[in-house]
């Protein structure tokens, strides 16, 4: 199964980029977590605004901070970010979706639609800021924030999954043995979804960053670190002065790794679907 | 010849939702290795027959006996117990096989969770369960895509029979498979059946099929039973006008009346029993007399030919009320 | 009497991924108006491959496709352009697929699918098309037209379905209709209704049917002329009465052997054809059923055999029966 998936995968040229871009940025990420890159992002090692040169090859910001260490530590923080919202909410997603799913119109399925509805109808933002005010501005309030609001549209789509599942004669065949549905449904019901997570985790994963930067920007998000999205927050003053270093910086990488992110998530989506068959 | 039979189905009636009745107080049994071929068209109630033999979906009235058991309201924990001297092979073998597991462990499965074996015994019981549907052992840890129809079919079977169970109910298990291939696994069935002692509740709307391998035959219309006899019986004498309109079918004559079952709107199937109640069959029939459109017809058992054959031949049709 | 439907040393290869590997092998067979010809096969054989490239539906890359002729009436509608082609569709030539369900398009009423059809090739207005619908509704038997034209595909059963497809195929009273497998997800009740529905067509307009089936029983009894397909090519071809009465190829006469009579002494135990069909990705050489086949020799193996004329029609076997 994942054998020929992964072949169709090989031959898709884009798809195969983007995956190459992500594990670069992936690669990074680990080397900046583990103190091998990036680690002078703190510290004031040259001068206010000097442009790129053999000392801070993508220059510096206004308080002669080095650019590019700044930026590596950032691509570890986005891909950090991205991953803590995306298992956790892809996880929470699955569980309320197939117990949806599996309920029928049943009261857990209403109650989790009812709960996602309400949920959707705020607007994030805002929800995000209250959050940070509930949790009295934790460094975590950006990722519970994301994770509690995310969850919704992958519980949707494993809702009509597992609905359409349901009534597969595999499924039938597990009640006439006599399993009980939650045994069912963890054996045999979300291993037939896992495609359709995998492209949900993609497009998460990108949503996610994209959010943590407007959340940066806004002050909700990072604070006592350093990412793309504070980055670009910096860079607002600086572009009027004309230093464009730090803005480059971060909206280059942060497209990177978003375009990488995208093809790898469109890659998939054709690798994966097993509805495609020329007999 | 008369044992106790295996499994009893006394006057089972299911409905559901609304007044759509699915089964229509059904009465037969079945008895230690032999075959029951229920024969009916599409909607007749032959596979909600199956599931609620298989304790899928729940009985409105009525029994279902198991060896002598009641099992038609029986608590979970009893009712596996019972699940491994049952088992059900479904249409379509690609569907009723779980797509992400492999075959192993799908064999595994009946065996680890209605059973308490140990690994090792485990282990031999699927090497023997192999053999005996003809697969070798390099399937395990393979998946069903991987499979033919046939193949798949197969191990469908083998899942079935892993837990050595009494009565096999094979829900036109054949129907979706291509004619050499059919032939095989109808063999199998019997050859199963011969050295295992099975009992096969074998249901068909293929007549050709059920010719091969019933001993008995039972002919459902619109949920109810209107025929039952021994095989030879019912093809060489078929007593109801729906059983012989079902021969007629297999050599592809029709009688225009029955376009209406095609051709009129759908409209719900009449509730069960009661006064005013008609034969259910009485719009086709072509030998219909005029009290069949005003009186349920009572099931009665042909006269016994002087050959005391065990299972008589009953009809449910004014035409054979004495 | 010139044939309504002539196909000539018809080929589809498939494209896939750098493997072609041939779906059907020089089909060569015609039908004249009024007739039902059969074409028998188990699946995966190549039968529906040959009845959409007859439709043209099999378009490059995935697909190519040969042919010497395929002539509808005479004229050759093997390479037509897109514009002619979809002009031919549905009104000279249509399909009844297999499994009505899909084929159907579930949002629509079963009035607006044949209105439809009927618009997109007829010069009609609005109104008259829906006179047309109606009655080619009756015509198929649907007593209440008004209400099947106000349903849902989901709210019939298959065998109504079907019946609504053939209206469907038929409105335009196309002079060809390919019917794939229309009765094999159907009940016998069903099936002998669709079945006595086509023979309607085929008397009362002069309809040529090419039947596709895997059931020789359905074949045998409403066709006059039968083919067999294994693995792409055609085996055996003759009247359906010869064929059936005297099969000439080795897995005819396995496949009839498959289907008993059903008569009043239960029938012995039936001689399967051993093995299973080979994927048509690893096709054996020489006669694609010599592995299965009782009366092979080594011969067999090394080329495929040409159809030969024998007993009124044609054999590919170097060892008939």
């Amino acid at each position: 199964m994942t054998g020929t998936a992964w072949q169709r995968l090989r031959d898709n040229g884009p798809g195969i980029a983007g995956l190459c871009i992500v594990l670069v940025f992936a690669l990074v990420a680990v080397c900046a977590w583990s103190g091998l890159l990036g680690q002078g992002w703190a510290q004031v090692t040259g001068g206010r605004w000097e442009s790129a040169g053999p000392d801070h090859w993508f220059g510096t910001n206004l308080l002669g901070q080095d650019i590019l260490a700044r930026t590596l530590q950032g691509a570890a923080n986005a891909i950090e970010t991205g991953l803590i919202v995306t298992v956790f909410s892809i996880f929470l997603g699955a569980a309320l979706g197939a117990l949806s799913g599996w309920s029928g119109r049943g009261w857990p399925d209403e109650l989790v639609l009812w709960i996602a509805g309400v949920l959707d109808s705020i607007p994030f933002y805002l929800f995000a800021a209250a959050v940070a005010y509930a949790l009295q501005g934790h460094e975590w309030s950006m990722h519970v924030a994301m994770i509690v609001t995310f969850w919704t549209t992958t519980a949707r789509i494993v809702r009509g999954e597992v609905m359409r599942i349901k009534s597969r004669e595999f499924v039938e065949a597990a009640r006439a043995m006599g399993l009980n549905g939650f045994t069912i449904v963890l054996r045999h019901v979300l291993p037939n979804t896992l495609h359709i997570l995998v492209v949900q985790a993609t497009i998460t994963f990108v949503a996610a960053i994209k959010t943590e930067v407007i959340l940066s920007f806004l002050g909700l998000g990072v604070k006592d670190g350093v990412s793309w999205g504070l980055m670009l927050a910096e860079s607002s003053q600086e572009v009027l002065a004309g230093h464009f270093g730090n803005f480059l910086a971060a909206s280059i990488s942060l497209f990177l790794l978003l375009m990488g992110f995208n093809l790898l998530a469109d890659a998939l989506q054709d690798a994966l679907d097993t509805g495609k068959v020329i007999r | 010849m008369d044992g106790a039979p295996l499994l009893a189905v006394k006057d089972l009636s299911i409905s559901f939702r609304d007044d759509l009745v699915a089964i229509d107080r059904v009465s037969f049994s079945i008895r230690p290795g032999t075959t029951l071929g229920l024969v009916g068209a599409s909607g007749a109630g032959k596979s909600s027959i199956a599931r609620a033999v298989m304790r899928l979906v729940p009985a409105d009235h009525g029994q279902i006996l198991f060896k002598g058991q009641d099992i038609t309201r029986l608590g979970h924990r009893a009712l596996t117990a019972v699940r491994r001297r049952m088992q059900i092979v479904f249409q379509d073998p690609s569907a009723s096989l779980s797509p992400r597991r492999t075959v192993a462990q799908t064999l595994q499965e009946p065996l680890r969770h209605l059973s308490r074996t140990s690994a090792a015994q485990r282990k031999r019981k699927i090497a023997s369960t192999l053999a005996k549907v003809g697969l070798q052992s390099d399937v395990l840890e393979r998946y069903p895509h991987q499979f033919s129809s046939g193949q798949q079919q197969r191990i469908a079977i083998a899942r079935a029979l892993i837990t050595d169970p009494e009565l096999l109910i094979a829900d036109e298990a054949v129907a979706a498979l291509d004619v050499s291939v059919q032939a095989q696994i109808l063999r199998l069935l019997m050859r199963l059946q011969n050295e295992l002692g099975i009992a096969l509740l074998f249901i068909s709307h293929d007549l050709a099929v059920i010719r091969q391998i019933a001993d008995e035959v039972a002919v459902m219309y619109r949920g109810q039973l209107l025929e039952h006899a021994l095989a030879d019986d019912f093809f060489g004498r078929p007593a109801h006008p729906y059983g012989k309109a079902l021969l007629d079918f297999a050599e592809f004559r029709v009688d225009p009346r029955h376009a209406a079952d095609l051709t009129r709107p759908r409209h719900s199937r009449p509730t069960a029993g009661g006064p005013g109640a008609t034969c259910v069959y009485a719009a086709q029939c072509a030998e219909r007399l005029p009290r069949c459109r005003h009186l349920e017809p009572p099931y009665v058992a042909l006269p016994d030919d002087g050959q005391h054959k065990g299972t008589p031949h009953c009809v449910k049709c004014h035409l054979h009320d004495v | 009497m010139k044939p309504v439907l002539e196909v000539r040393e018809l080929s589809v290869r498939a494209n896939s991924s750098g493997v072609r590997h041939r779906l059907v092998d020089n089909v060569s067979f015609s039908i004249s108006a009024g007739q039902a010809t059969g074409l028998v096969g188990e699946s995966g054989c190549g039968k529906t491959i040959t009845a959409l490239a007859i439709m043209g539906l099999l378009k490059e890359p995935a697909f190519t496709v040969t042919a010497a002729a395929i002539e509808l009436n005479g004229r050759d509608i093997s390479r037509l352009g897109g514009r002619q082609q979809r002009a031919l569709l549905g009104r000279d030539i249509a399909m009844v697929f297999q499994q009505p369900g899909t084929a159907l398009d579930p949002v629509f009423t079963l009035g607006q699918q044949i209105t439809r059809v009927i618009l997109r090739h007829r010069n009609e207005t609005r109104k008259q098309a829906r006179q047309t619908m109606l009655q080619a509704l009756g015509k198929v038997g649907f007593a209440d037209a008004e209400a099947f034209a106000a349903a849902y595909p989901h709210e019939l059963s298959g065998g109504m379905r079907q019946l609504a497809m053939i209206a469907m195929a038929t409105v335009c009273r196309p002079a060809v209709v390919l019917a794939d497998e229309p009765t094999t997800a159907l009940d016998p009740g069903a099936t002998a209704l669709i079945l006595q529905q086509l023979k309607r067509l085929q008397a009362d307009h002069g309809t040529a049917v090419l039947l596709i089936s895997h059931d020789l029983a359905v074949i045998r009894k409403n066709c006059r002329d039968a083919m067999i397909m294994y693995c792409g090519r055609i085996l055996e071809a003759n009247g359906a009465g010869a064929l059936f009465a005297r099969p000439r190829h080795p897995y005819t006469a396995g496949l009839l052997a498959c289907i008993p009579r059903i008569g009043p002494r239960r029938p012995a135990v039936v001689d399967a054809i051993g093995g299973q069909v080979p994927a048509m990705t690893d096709l054996p050489s020489g006669c694609h059923f010599a592995p299965r086949c009782e009366r092979a020799d080594p011969t067999c193996s090394r080329a495929a055999p040409p159809p030969e004329a024998l007993g009124g029609g044609t054999v590919a076997c170097y060892r008939p029966l």
